[in-house]
Formats: C-alpha cells, sequence, structure tokens
C-alpha cells in the first residue's frame, strides 16, 4: 500500500509545487514589508491568507478529483491492473491525502506563528519577545492548558469531519463510476449523490443526543470517523464487486 | 490454468459474453478473434477483473481471480492508458514497483528494440509509439497468462515481426498467451489454437493444425466462413 | 518462409528441412536447432516446431538425445532414401498435375522430354557478346 500512497503523492505533486511557489512568494512579500511599506505587508497577508484558505481547500479536495480522473478515463487501467485491491487502493488514496493535509495545516500553521512572531518582535523588540516566551513556559497555567487543548480537539475534529466529508465525495464517486460508467455527466451526477449522502448522515446524526463540554468533541470525532469507516467499507465493496472500468 | 465457466456480462439488454466457457492450457498460444463487439476485450477483461461479470466467473488455478491473480494473469489493454506525466522510464518504475515478475533489464532492452526513448512523456507519443511501450511494459513482465488485446495495432512492420518473436519467444510449456487481433494472417503460423467468438458465444474453438488437416482450410478461410456474409447476388 | 496455410503447416516444415538434409545444407549428425529457436527462425508455433521434430523422428530423419537436443541422422543410405522419396513425389505430383489438364502419361513425357532438349540448346548457344 506504501507503493499505491507513493503514487497518490506523485499523482497531486504538480498542484502542490504551485500552492507552495504562491505561498512563498508572498511569504517574501510579507517578510519585505514588515521593515518596509505596509502596501507589501497588507498585500502580503492577504496573499498569505487566501494560499491558505484556497490551498487546503483544494488540497482537501484533489483526492476527488483525482479519483474522477481515475476512475472515468482509461488511466483506472494504471491502478486496476495492479496486484492491489480497492481496500488498498482507496485506503492509500485517504492516507495520502489527509498525510498531505496535515501537513499543509502544520505548514501554514507555522508560517502564521512565525509572521505573528515576526510581527510582535518589530513591534516590541526581540528582547521583549523572548522575555515573552520565557514568561510562557513558566506560566503555563490552565486556562493557556485549556485553550490549548481545545484548539487540539477543534482541528482534530475537523480532520475527523473532514475525512468523513472526503469519504462521502469518494463513494458518490463511486457510485457515480458503477452506475453511469461512462456516461456524460457522470461528474455532476456525482455531485447529486453527494449531497444526498451527506443529507442522509446529517439526519442520522442529529438523531444522536448532543453532550456537552468535552464529550461534545469526543462524540463528534467517533461519530465523524465511524461514519467514515461506514463510507469506506462500502465503497471499496462497490468498486471490488461492481465496478467495470 | 485460466479458465471460465458459464460466463455472461450483459450490457443493458444485450448480451456481450453469453454462457461462455473455456480453459486455457500452458504451452499454447491461442488467437481470440472476431469482428469488433464480439465480446473479446470484454472476456479478457473479465479475467483480470476489471469488469465484472453477471453470471459465472473465471477461475486462475481453480481459485476465483482476485488481487493476487493479477500477479501471473497479466492484461495488456487497446487503449493507451499511461499516467500523462509519466515518461518511459517511470512507467517501467511503476511496472517494476508492483509486480515482482518484472524484469527492468529486458523493458530497457525491448524500448530500445522499439526505438522508444525513455525519457519521452506518454503524453507526446504517437499512437504507434504508444502501442509499442505498452507491449515492451507488458512483455517484460515474466507472467504466467498473458492477455494481449489487439497488440499488433497501429504498429509499423519491424516492430510488428519483433512483438511477435517476442511472443514465439515468451511461449514456454507453464505459459499460456492469448492475442486478439484483426490481423488475422499475420498470426497464421504463430498461434496453435484459435478461438472465434461470434455475438458472445464460442462460434468455434480447436487446434489449427488439426483445422487445416480436417477442414483443408486456413484460419482466415474459417474466419471468412463464421463471419462472412454469405454472398448473395447483388440486384441492381 | 511463406505458408501455405490451407494445409498443415508442420508438413510443410518438415518437407524444407528434409530438402535442406538431401542437399547437403544440414550435414548428417549435425544439431538442428533448438524448438524455440526454430519457432523464432520460421516464425511458427512452438508446439508445431515439437511436432515437425515428431514426425521427423518417427520417419527416421532425425532423433532426439534427451537434454542435448535434436539431431539429424547419421544414416546416409536414409538420406539418400529420403531423396528418392521426395523425388518419386515430385513425380508423382507432375503427372498427377499433368492428369488434370486431360494429358496422357505418354503426352506428359513427350513434353518434358522436348522441355529437356530445349534447355540444352539453349545451354548450347553461345552467348552474344557485344
Amino acid at each position: 500500500m506504501l507503493k499505491l500512497m507513493k503514487y497518490e503523492l506523485r499523482k497531486t505533486q504538480f498542484s502542490k509545487i504551485v500552492i507552495f511557489t504562491i505561498t512563498i512568494f508572498f511569504e517574501i512579500l510579507f517578510l519585505t514589508g514588515i521593515y518596509g511599506s505596509v502596501n507589501l505587508l497588507s498585500a502580503g497577508i492577504t496573499g498569505l491568507i487566501c494560499c491558505a484558505v484556497f490551498g487546503l481547500i483544494y488540497i482537501g479536495i484533489e483526492s476527488l478529483i483525482v479519483l474522477q480522473r481515475d476512475l472515468s478515463t482509461h488511466q483506472s487501467y494504471m491502478l486496476f491492473l495492479t496486484p492491489t485491491d480497492s481496500y488498498q487502493i482507496l485506503g492509500a488514496k485517504i492516507i495520502a491525502n489527509a498525510l498531505t493535509l496535515l501537513i499543509a495545516v502544520c505548514f501554514f500553521g507555522v508560517l502564521m506563528t512565525l509572521g505573528v512572531a515576526a510581527v510582535y518582535i518589530r513591534d516590541q523588540g526581540l528582547q521583549t519577545f523572548l522575555a515573552a516566551v520565557r514568561d510562557l513556559e513558566r506560566t503555563i497555567d490552565m486556562r493557556i492548558t485549556n485553550a490549548v487543548r481545545e484548539m487540539i480537539l477543534a482541528v482534530v475534529t475537523g480532520l475527523a469531519s473532514w475525512i468523513m466529508t472526503i469519504m462521502t465525495g469518494m463513494l458518490a464517486i463511486i457510485l457515480s463510476a458503477t452506475v453511469f460508467a461512462g456516461k456524460k455527466h457522470s461528474g455532476f451526477v456525482s455531485f447529486l449523490i453527494f449531497l444526498l449522502i451527506c443529507w442522509v448522515i446529517s439526519a442520522l446524526v442529529s438523531l444522536v443526543p448532543e453532550p456537552s463540554g468535552m464529550l461534545y468533541y469526543i462524540t463528534d470525532i467517533l461519530i465523524s470517523l465511524i461514519f467514515a469507516f461506514i463510507l469506506y467499507l462500502i465503497s471499496c465493496r462497490i468498486m471490488e464487486q461492481r465496478l467495470c472500468v | 490454468m485460466l479458465e471460465c465457466k458459464d460466463i455472461t456480462k450483459h450490457y443493458g439488454s444485450k448480451a456481450a459474453i453469453d454462457h461462455v466457457s473455456l480453459a486455457l492450457e500452458p504451452g499454447h498460444i491461442y488467437a481470440l478473434l472476431g469482428p469488433n463487439g464480439s465480446g473479446k476485450t470484454t472476456l479478457m477483461k473479465m479475467a483480470v477483473g476489471l469488469v465484472k461479470p453477471n453470471e459465472g466467473g473465471f477461475y486462475y488455478d481453480n481459485q476465483p481471480i482476485d488481487k493476487d491473480s493479477r500477479k501471473a494473469v497479466s492484461y495488456m489493454p487497446t487503449e493507451a492508458y499511461f499516467y500523462d506525466w509519466m515518461t518511459a522510464e517511470d512507467v517501467g518504475k511503476y511496472y517494476s514497483d508492483f509486480f515482482e515478475d518484472f524484469s527492468m533489464e529486458r523493458y530497457q532492452y525491448l524500448l530500445k528494440q522499439m526505438e522508444l526513448d525513455p525519457k519521452m512523456r506518454a503524453k507526446v507519443l504517437s499512437s504507434g509509439m504508444t502501442a509499442k511501450l505498452k507491449v515492451a511494459a507488458t512483455m517484460a513482465r515474466q507472467a504466467r497468462v498473458y492477455l494481449l488485446d489487439e497488440p499488433l495495432n497501429g504498429i509499423d512492420l519491424l516492430a510488428r515481426d519483433l512483438i511477435i518473436r517476442l511472443v514465439l519467444e515468451e511461449c514456454a510449456p507453464d505459459t499460456a498467451l492469448v492475442i486478439s487481433s484483426h490481423l488475422v494472417e499475420e498470426l497464421e503460423s504463430v498461434v496453435d489454437t484459435v478461438i472465434f467468438l461470434k455475438e458472445g458465444r464460442v462460434a468455434l474453438t480447436g487446434d489449427t493444425e488439426t483445422l487445416r488437416k480436417e477442414r483443408g482450410k486456413s484460419v482466415v478461410d474459417l474466419y471468412r466462413e463464421i463471419y462472412g456474409h454469405h454472398e448473395e447476388a447483388i440486384t441492381c | 518462409m511463406e505458408y501455405n496455410t490451407a494445409t498443415p503447416i508442420y508438413l510443410q516444415v518438415m518437407d524444407a528441412i528434409k530438402r535442406d538434409i538431401v542437399t547437403g545444407r544440414i550435414k548428417p549428425g549435425e544439431k538442428l536447432p533448438s524448438v524455440r529457436s526454430l519457432a523464432v527462425e520460421y516464425t511458427i508455433n512452438p508446439n508445431t516446431v515439437s511436432r515437425v521434430y515428431q514426425e521427423l523422428e518417427n520417419e527416421r530423419v532425425c532423433f532426439t538425445r534427451r537434454g542435448m537436443g535434436t539431431f539429424v541422422t547419421e544414416d546416409t543410405d536414409r538420406i539418400a532414401q529420403i531423396k528418392e522419396d521426395m523425388a518419386q513425389n515430385l513425380v508423382q505430383e507432375f503427372l498427377k498435375g499433368s492428369h488434370l489438364l486431360g494429358l496422357t502419361s505418354e503426352e506428359a513425357m513427350q513434353l518434358l522430354t522436348s522441355y529437356m532438349d530445349t534447355e540444352n540448346k539453349d545451354s548450347r548457344t553461345p552467348a552474344r557478346t557485344t
């Protein structure tokens, strides 16, 4: 499955390079702008935020774009002629996508943190900044730990929910490719099926009582992952037993 | 070795393959013949799981085909299918990553024989070069069963001679090759068993030399007999 | 080699090999190519080659030594006999063809001798040099 993942990452290489290059461009604008003109700074910040938002969204959906291409063109033979089964193929796609997304989130997160630190240093000076950091380390108390914990939980919840969304998308594409093999507008049909499944899932989820506090996040993550897993199993089964390329 | 029992595939109301049973034996080269739409490609695709049958199934070494049987049964599609961003070299690495029986040396040798540049991208290759690349990648494997779908299509004469030579070299007591082709004449002396598909069913199958002896007909003659329209006077 | 694909190919290959043997292109006792080499050389199925060697062995034209290959017989009398048989076949084919044309055997014989005379006359006439 590692080999499958290697090629899944290779398939999305071009777009990642583009996003990275554009981000670096705006990062340079930003860094130049810190000690230069305010215009450059704001252009840099705007650009970076755009890159982060659109970049992350695109990386997230790209796995669906690749799957659609893999199933609806003759390039499907590349995957289906190998001695691998649907479980491995889809599993590799999801893991590769999740990994890429995680790295991208960290990348933008680091850029953002460094950006904030750079501005802070410019305003308050390096000494004050280092002092504040040492201060932070010394006075890590409950409030900050809680805030950090909430933040991490929110990110994980988001990631789990995203995995479920992607899995829904994959199932929709697979269903569309299976039933409407090769016919036109199968992409559009995939989208309709996707909306349908989302609606069904949200209807099912609303049946589950909503707990409060920390439990809210845990339940959310569990529900997302359980649904994602069920969707994964259904997708694999349909792909393995019914899909013709 | 590889066999199908009562296998059927519908597309809509039409049966592309209608209760076909065949058994492939090692050490033979088969010709799978029939006009467009007779079910040749569908049958081959079902043997490797690209198409799922409605009834019956394919069995490799008495087990239903699955991902593991694809290690031994290799199918070469008619269409171009390599990823756009791949060079011939990348194709070799891909095959080498997924198929244990792939020989990079043999692949490079075949590329040279077919005058293909390893650095050229699949996207810019002409149809003839793509056809040769497909054959090179497939025949660089040491599979037990080769299913070649129109391997001679769009290929120049000298490369066709080379491919036929590869097929003959690959034929061993433990391997089987199935070639589907429109170029029946070129395969006459190369295949030893012929399978004629007509409207999804096996119209005739048999050893070519026996057919020659008993009927005094070549494979081409039989083809015309089975699929040709019986001559009627054309009235103006 | 061009084949008549309406008749068994193995018979045609057998004839070709026998012809090579009786004309001396292949020497008595010489090793014949491996099944695979012959298959590639003649562009024929390896099973056909196996059949050729099997039948040749049945006719005592060659023999197989396990693990070493197939060899032409060293029996020169046998080779002479094969030449004789093949020549007889030619005669039979000629007469059969003549009969199909409506000629009697005597007329066919006449045709043959007069053709041979013409051939001799042509070879005696000195070539014109300019």
